[in-house]
């Protein structure tokens, strides 16, 4: 190419590449602030910049600097706040990593309760930090929502509500099958009480005392295997994740499913062996069916159980069918004797005033004659 | 006697000064919706600084847009839009419920053209301010009186 010509062509190419690369003051400074309005602080940055740079190049493109002085200077002290939030909330994040730490305990139910009890106070901690951390800058609420949207925040939040409880999927699976195995000998031996009550009503020997006893041990048993449901279900509440996999696991090869059913026929069994029941008794029984129901629902998420609502619709029946009694209330014909003998006290008093008030009539002493004056 | 006389004018100027403020009427570009009646609203709902009524801007434009450019320049309004054959220049009228408008052509050789990409911002320095005028890849200032240049100032 010869020297004239390639001048000309770079030449050609300065002219072209102010219409090209310069951009309008306004433009710049509108899509910087859109970028805040998406949390894209960085891209702002890079605006604010780009906007300075074409100023300083040409001072006439702000005659009055108003986008120098005022309007720049506000959108970057946004992004620059922006960025604060964000780099101390990665801050959080990777600090809350390493400082979420669980110490071993004996896989025991009460280990459950410490550990979901540790982990919620850790959500918590989080959370608050979170919100410190976002008052301690001056920002915009539309900023404010923006950053709702940003990797670093849902990160934060995420760790929040599942991360903390997957850092315990390791010790819960160890757990599990302690649990599972406990909730396994207690439905054995609440089957063996079952049928030694059974047999017990069929013999006519047996005392209404030892019955009473079996029948006491049974409702313990049922409240003792239900607490283990319960803290099975407490391990598995939230979302199904990769890391709590392995407690699943380890349910599903304990046949957790099968003595879930168990248990919800025999509870059926229980209750349909329970003719009456005072209001309190009936609350309570609708409270263990609802509790049962969030079992299942549970368990049939996280696949450790099939979906038990057929069994669980029969358990709902049979408390329907139970009669609620209400004990203190009276009858209606209590009402009636005490209103007739209110009535009859009425009239024994009435008719007393009425011959007490004839009888100081009659007995009122003739009034004294007065005797003659003498003229 | 002459002495005095001559220092009426100085206390005059002074007597001015003291009533005067620092003053500067100007905007950035604002891109304003134009509404069913042909009104804009100058700002945006809920911090507006006027409304103005089109009519006979868009009567005259024979076209029909959904948004105009509009920028304030000494006090000025300076409006455009895509399509547009001109930019329009508003003054208000002491009476506070009218303006005056004024076309300015900024391709009066080509009387066909409509612009396209229109962009309007402030060039110069605090003394000598232009609007500049963006369309079809090219840029024009307007002065202060509305007059049509290649340059700023120059």
């Amino acid at each position: 190419m010869k020297p004239a010509a390639s001048k000309l062509i770079v030449l050609t190419a300065l002219l072209l590449a102010h219409f090209v690369v310069a951009q309008d003051i306004q433009s710049l400074y509108d899509e910087a602030k859109e970028a805040l309005m998406r949390g894209d602080y960085q891209t702002a940055l890079d605006k604010i910049s780009a906007a300075k740079a074409e100023i300083v190049s040409d001072p006439n493109l702000d005659p009055n600097g108003t986008y120098m002085d005022r309007l720049l200077p506000k959108i970057e002290n946004t992004a620059d706040s922006m960025a604060g939030i964000v780099k101390a909330l990665e801050e959080l994040y990777s600090s809350a990593q390493t400082e979420v730490v669980f110490p071993d305990l004996a896989p025991t139910r009460e280990a459950v309760a410490q550990y979901s009890q540790q982990a919620k106070k850790a959500s918590e901690r989080l959370l608050a930090k979170r919100d410190s951390i976002f008052s301690s800058f001056e920002l915009g609420p539309e900023y404010r929502e923006a950053l709702r949207n940003t990797f670093q925040l849902k990160q934060i939040e995420q760790l929040a509500s599942i991360g903390i409880m997957d850092k315990l999927s390791e010790k819960f699976a160890r757990i599990a099958g302690v649990l599972s195995d406990s909730i396994r000998a207690i439905n054995d031996r609440y089957k063996s009480v079952e049928s030694r009550l059974a047999q017990m009503k069929k013999s006519a020997a047996s005392s209404s005392a030892d019955r009473a006893k079996l029948e006491q041990r049974l409702a313990e048993l049922s409240q003792e295997r239900m607490n283990y449901v319960n803290t099975i279900s407490e391990m598995l509440v939230g979302e199904t994740t990769a890391e709590n996999q392995q407690m699943r696991m380890v349910l599903v090869d304990q046949n957790i499913g099968d003595v879930f059913g168990n248990v919800i026929m025999s509870e059926i069994k229980r209750v349909q062996e329970i003719t009456e029941v005072d209001s309190a008794g009936y609350r309570e029984l609708m409270k263990g069916f609802e509790r049962l129901q969030k079992y299942n629902q549970i368990f049939a998420k996280n696949n450790v159980s099939g979906d038990q609502s057929a069994l669980l619709a029969k358990y709902g029946e049979a408390i329907k069918r139970i009669k609620v009694v209400e004990p203190g209330r009276p009858k209606p014909f209590v009402f009636l004797v005490i209103g007739l003998a209110v009535i009859g006290i009425l009239l024994v008093i009435l008719r007393m005033r009425h011959s007490s008030r004839k009888a100081k009539t009659t007995e009122f002493p003739p009034e004294p004659q007065s005797p003659p004056v003498a003229r | 006697m002459k002495r005095s006389i001559l220092l009426i004018p100085v206390f005059l100027v002074l007597a001015c000064a003291a009533t005067r403020v620092k003053f500067e009427q100007y905007s950035v570009s604002m891109n304003l919706k134009v509404d069913a009646d042909s009104s804009i609203i100058i700002g945006d709902d809920e911090r507006f600084y006027g409304v103005l009524w089109l009519n006979p801007i868009l009567k005259a434009e024979k076209v029909s847009v959904t948004s105009v450019k509009l920028i304030q320049n000494y006090g000025k309004y300076f409006i455009s839009a895509d399509g547009f054959k001109n930019v329009w220049m508003v003054e208000a009228n002491r009476d506070g419920i009218s303006g005056k408008y004024k076309a300015i052509d900024v391709t009066p050789d080509d009387k066909t053209d409509a612009y396209s990409g229109v962009g309007l911002s402030r060039y110069g320095n605090r003394e000598r301010t232009c609007v500049r005028v963006r369309f079809n890849n090219n840029e024009l200032y307007i002065d202060k009186k509305g007059e049509v240049n290649e340059t700023c100032g120059k």
